[in-house]
């Protein structure tokens, strides 16, 4: 029997093999757990994905083909830029691939999450997230002006998916020089609410210590804790995150 | 001469601390205190850095040249600078030490560490190629372990962080890392200023020095140790930069006409001047993001370093 066949053979049910933390995302919320087969391993790890804790009920793969097969997937879920021969070697084993598109706006997260939840069986799956989503877009309270900071000062662009989200929750991303907030930036203009990522903040790198610069500590703006873990990929995680800074703000 | 340097170095400081006047301007109409933050939490420290860092680099490769007889012998060729960083690496990502005082101290080590080697491999008498090898092959592997141990620490920012630590940064750093760096730099380097006489008689032979009451393996020790201290001290918080530390002292022996002790002093100078001049190019540079300053100091010290190279093989020619 060739190799194809026998991986159709033994997996007559959707079984689907995430490559991408950012797909693990959709497919986490989405599927039923006998339809997942495989999560990237970043998934696992609470340092990455606030999803970590059902993330590993599942077998982990390293992001490629090659360590997602031992569960014999029947379909590859990925986002982002991967090359072409993964989707074609996929192929000729038998198992289908879902190119997620990486999204640029709001709108593109709900459209993915329509998209993977019809993949997997029934469309209806996302209708509670798209709900939620909904109500936070009717509303459109009145905006205040923000700085999202991460390590180092790496902020985010006015035009970004990232800002998009904040301006869900009330808060203007401000136009920074190169996406990045100086400290001299900080001290002299101050936003009205400065969130601040804990991404990774106890682990010691450069830009996490850039955080901790008397000057930071010193500025007069409200100052509002955010998972950072959420805004890596700034997908579907970030509606429950986005409804909370909103009640914060 | 010496009033002369001195009043660059009191200009350049002045320029590097207020230049540009635009931000503390504004700052000053919304509020004086806030000019005044501005002043003392970010530019003094940085100022303070430039000058206390180049000045160490200066010293300390003066020192090392007189110790060695060797125009090559410096900070970042000895691999001193290399080995500090690893040293502060080591302990800030994978021993979790904070404290700016507990980084420095380990930067210290890393250098020690990298001059014993040094000495260890080549020795002291060592000839100008084999301590180039040698020091060459000790910064190499000490560089290359940096870069390791940032690609295996916890956090996957910290392999970025290699840029800064090899290449040396001294943006946004607080007062307290100044404070680390240049406190015990500075004692080192006033401790190494007072063995100038020693090392000129060294000059002249370890015999010579020693019928004088000097103790030339002591004072060989002492030297690698001091360096390495305030090297170490000041990579531990702003990175590796080189060229600074072989290019100060080759200038400063055309002052003191080639008495290698006597040019710590004068080395430290150009060291301050040199290296603030270079920061100040940096700032000059319109960039969204900061441009390491050691890539400005080996732009502009490779064309010293060459001049260096032909005048020697000329030496061997002649």
């Amino acid at each position: 029997m060739p190799v194809s066949a026998s991986l159709w053979a033994s997996s007559a049910a959707l079984r689907v093999a995430s490559l991408d933390l950012c797909s693990d995302e959709y497919l986490l919320l989405l599927a039923r757990p006998s339809q997942i087969a495989s999560v990237s391993r970043l998934s696992h790890d609470p340092a990455d994905s606030p999803l970590w804790r059902s993330a590993r009920r599942y077998p982990a793969n390293r992001g490629n083909l090659e360590s997602a097969l031992a569960q014999r997937p029947t379909l590859l879920l990925t986002m982002g830029g991967r090359g072409r021969a993964t989707g074609a070697i996929a192929r000729q084993l038998g198992v289908r691939t879902l190119k997620l598109a990486f999204p640029a706006t709001v709108a593109d997260v709900d459209r993915t999450m329509r998209e993977v939840a019809s993949t997997l069986g029934d469309a209806r799956r996302a209708d509670g997230w798209r709900r939620r989503l909904a109500s936070l877009r009717s509303a459109s309270p009145p905006q205040i002006d923000a700085i999202y900071l991460g390590g180092g000062g790496n902020s985010l662009s006015p035009g970004s998916l990232g800002a998009e989200w904040l301006r869900l929750a009330g808060l203007a991303q401000r136009r920074l020089p190169g996406g990045r907030a100086s400290l001299e930036t900080l001290a002299l203009r101050p936003p009205a609410v400065l969130v601040r990522s804990t991404y990774r903040r106890a682990q010691p790198s450069l830009g996490q210590r850039w955080l901790d610069h008397p000057l930071i500590r010193g500025i007069p703006s409200r100052k509002i804790d955010s998972d950072g873990r959420r805004w890596t990929c700034a997908g579907p995680l970030m509606l429950e995150e986005i409804e909370r800074l909103r009640l914060l703000r | 001469m010496k009033i002369l340097i001195a009043f660059v170095i009191v200009i350049l400081a002045a320029a590097h601390l207020l230049l540009p006047l635009a931000p503390l301007a504004e700052a000053r109409a919304l509020d004086p205190g806030l000019a005044q933050l501005l002043l003392v939490e970010l530019r003094l420290p940085r100022t303070l850095l430039v000058l206390g860092y180049g000045a160490t680099l200066g010293i300390s490769g003066a020192a090392l040249q007189a110790l060695f007889a060797n125009p090559l012998a410096s900070p970042d060729i000895s691999g001193a600078s290399s080995g500090a960083a690893l040293g502060a690496v080591l302990g800030g990502y994978w021993l979790g030490l904070t404290q700016p005082m507990a980084l420095a101290a380990c930067g210290a080590a890393g250098a020690l560490v990298a001059m014993a080697l040094l000495v260890t491999f080549a020795g002291r008498h060592a000839g100008t190629a084999t301590l180039l090898l040698a020091g060459l092959a000790i910064s190499l592997a000490a560089g290359a372990a940096t870069s390791l141990a940032l690609a295996l620490a916890p956090s996957p920012f910290a392999f970025y962080d290699a840029f800064d630590w090899l290449m040396g940064s001294v943006v946004d750093r607080s007062l307290p890392q100044a404070l680390a760096a240049l406190v015990p730099a500075a004692l080192a380097c006033l401790l190494l200023v007072r063995r100038a006489r020693a090392l000129d008689l060294l000059a002249l032979g370890e015999d010579v020095a020693a019928s004088l009451g000097h103790r030339p393996r002591r004072l060989g020790l002492e030297v690698i140790l001091l360096s390495a201290i305030a090297v170490g001290a000041c990579v531990a918080v702003a990175g590796a930069i080189g060229f600074v530390g072989l290019v100060a002292p080759v200038l400063a022996r055309r002052i003191t006409r080639g008495h290698p002790g006597q040019a710590m002093i004068p080395a430290g100078l150009i060291g301050a001047i040199l290296l603030t001049l270079a920061d100040l190019f940096v700032r000059a540079i319109a960039l969204d993001r900061p441009l390491p300053i050691g890539v400005v100091t080996a732009l502009f010290g490779t064309p010293i370093f060459l001049h260096l190279v032909v005048r020697m093989r000329r030496g061997v020619a002649a």
